[in-house]
């Protein structure tokens, strides 16, 4: 029997792996179909709540044909031209997310850092002293489990849910909603920097600890140069969701391109909904082209 | 180290058990990693001038050797002293720049890609440096940093290469770089990690053949863990064979027979 079994775990490990996948597509099919049966159950309810196929029908029907001027009649004198206020728009939901993320990402770095395994390299050679032994026993860790805390106590939240309290803090200030994407942005880049970093190959780390390197050293020129490169890249995919997550805090009063979307939504002005869609979509767009050319100009070593 | 060993090295034995001409050396050192033992009883000693090169099968403990030099590990018996100090007794900081002394060259080579020649082999350096000035040297560093780096890249024959990516250049420059980084320490001894295991042959002997030139030439000792005997046997006077964390012969290279050879790298039927 047991000689039986032996046999067949040698022999069997591709069907084994094939079994497990076979096992994983059963679980997602039955996952489908129970959330097409909830759909079903759900969609009805929606509809008596008020909720009707005319309205999805007229607002993605006019995906085809956007606002180029103001659907509304009465247009105060003076008031910009709808595609040059969807332009300012732009420029208003960019400021947002660049200033969030210029707070983001150094404060995302030090908790990166910080929160990171390979920040102190242990040298467990030479004599030392209890002092330091003592210091290496307690300080880093406490660092670590600090700033890990720290950061995943930064990314539970939500940055609506932050730009709730923060608007009760603060009122509508601009301040409020820098904050609100710099306080989730910095804790989900420490996460990432600190995966990255802990995830670069420790060989030249060790090299650079045979030349008599100290642990900073080792970590500034001997892991930092290799992690960089993929940090960079994070980081401006972070300022992509920061440009969405800008525009989406328009939502509560900020001049960003999801005020006037709220705006127009709001009066039915369905063409102009999508005009400011698309000036999202083509922001969207512009920041994938500039990231693209820095990731490519990365890989070509150019800039570290 | 046990406490009581540790203290008798401080009462004096510092220079006592090491050859006063030796650049490092080894007494009785034992090493285990958990239940697992690494290095049995493990002596000799290495001077300048001197090269040495360590054979043996996978798994044996040439790394644990090496690691042991450098001092990045602490011996659980016996001593391990670089220029007649034991590294167990030294403070950090006295560790780190007998660290800068010894040229390590690791099989990978080590190296970061994406910095160029220069700033790979100004890190040579770093041991000898505060963290304010390696940054300053790396960002900008001064004419004569450049004109050193440059004549150490001459020396190993790839002068100009020096402001190129690392990721741009041969596996064989990028080889000739790690050597120029360990030569740039102003080391007293040079210790290479299977320097020539993923090379082909006539690199392998081109590297060797550098690493003898440059020891001689600057008087350093070398270092060195070979596969291939043939290459061990043409370019090393003395031959250190290490088997299941023992050594098991230490003699000059005319005196090593096959059947010593085939005892070290026999296969154990299981």
């Amino acid at each position: 029997m047991g000689e039986c079994v032996g046999k067949k775990l040698e022999g069997a490990q591709g069907i084994y792996s094939l079994g497990s996948m076979r096992g994983i597509l059963l679980l997602l099919l039955a996952a489908l179909l129970f959330s097409l049966f909830e759909l079903n159950q759900l969609l009805p309810e929606a509809k008596s709540r008020g909720g009707s196929y005319s309205i999805a029908i007229e607002f993605f029907g006019r995906a085809f044909s956007p606002a180029f001027s103001y659907q509304g009649q009465d247009i105060p004198e003076g008031t910009a031209p709808l595609l040059l206020k969807a332009f300012y728009a732009c420029i208003e939901t960019l400021k947002f997310a660049g200033a969030a993320m210029s707070l983001a990402i150094p404060f995302g770095l030090l908790l990166g850092f910080l929160s990171s395994s390979s920040w102190w390299i242990s040298d467990q050679s030479g004599s030392g002293n209890k002092k330091r032994h003592l210091f290496f026993r307690i300080v880093p860790p406490a660092c670590y489990s600090s700033a890990r805390l720290l950061a995943a106590f930064l990314r539970s939240i939500h940055e609506l849910l932050w730009a709730v309290m923060l608007l009760a803090m603060f009122g509508l200030s601009e301040f409020a909603a820098v904050l609100a994407i710099a306080l989730p942005y910095s804790g989900t880049l420490a996460k990432i920097y600190s995966e990255i970093i802990d995830e670069t190959p420790r060989n030249v780390a060790f090299s650079l600890q045979g030349t008599g390197a100290g642990s900073l050293q080792v970590f500034t020129f001997g892991i930092l140069p290799l992690a960089i490169n993929d940090m960079i890249s994070y980081t401006l995919y972070r300022f992509e969701c920061a440009i969405r997550s800008s525009a989406i805090l328009g939502f509560f009063g900020f001049p960003t391109l999801g005020y006037y979307i709220a705006a127009s939504f709001e009066n039915l002005y369905y063409g102009e909904v999508w005009s400011y869609l698309y000036a999202l979509l083509v922001l969207i767009i512009a920041s994938d082209f500039w990231s693209r050319k820095v990731r490519s100009r990365l890989d070509a070593g150019a800039y570290v | 180290m046990s406490k009581g060993s540790s203290e008798v090295s401080q009462n004096g034995r510092d220079t006592a058990s090491a050859p006063s001409d030796s650049v490092f050396s080894l007494d009785g050192v034992s090493l285990s990693y958990g239940a697992k033992s690494a290095l049995n009883n493990v002596s000799f000693s290495l001077k300048r001038g001197e090269s040495l090169a360590l054979i043996g099968p996978s798994g044996s403990g040439k790394t644990s050797l090496f690691r042991l030099c450098l001092g990045m590990l602490k011996a659980d018996e016996g001593s391990v002293y670089c220029q007649q100090k034991d590294i167990a007794t030294l403070q950090p900081k006295d560790l780190r720049a007998m660290r800068s002394q010894l040229g390590f060259i690791s099989q990978d080579f080590a190296l970061v890609p994406n910095l160029s020649v220069l700033q790979n082999v100004l890190a040579g350096r770093l041991g000898s440096r505060s963290f304010l000035r390696s940054c300053r040297d790396f960002i900008a560093p001064t004419r004569s940093d450049i004109e050193n780096v440059h004549s150490t890249l001459a020396a190993v024959g790839i002068a100009d290469t020096i402001f190129k990516k690392v990721f741009r250049l041969s596996g064989g420059e990028q080889q000739r770089v790690a050597i120029a980084r360990a030569l740039f320490q102003k080391p007293v001894a040079l210790i290479a990690d299977e320097p020539v295991s993923s090379v082909d042959p006539a690199r392998a002997e081109a590297t060797l053949y550098l690493l003898k030139e440059l020891s001689e030439r600057h008087n350093l000792g070398l270092l060195v863990s070979l596969h291939d005997l043939e290459l061990a046997r043409i370019f090393f006077p003395r031959l250190l064979g290490l088997r299941d964390g023992s050594l098991a012969f230490d003699c000059p290279t005319e005196d090593v027979s096959e059947e010593m050879l085939l005892s070290l790298y026999r296969i154990e039927s299981t």
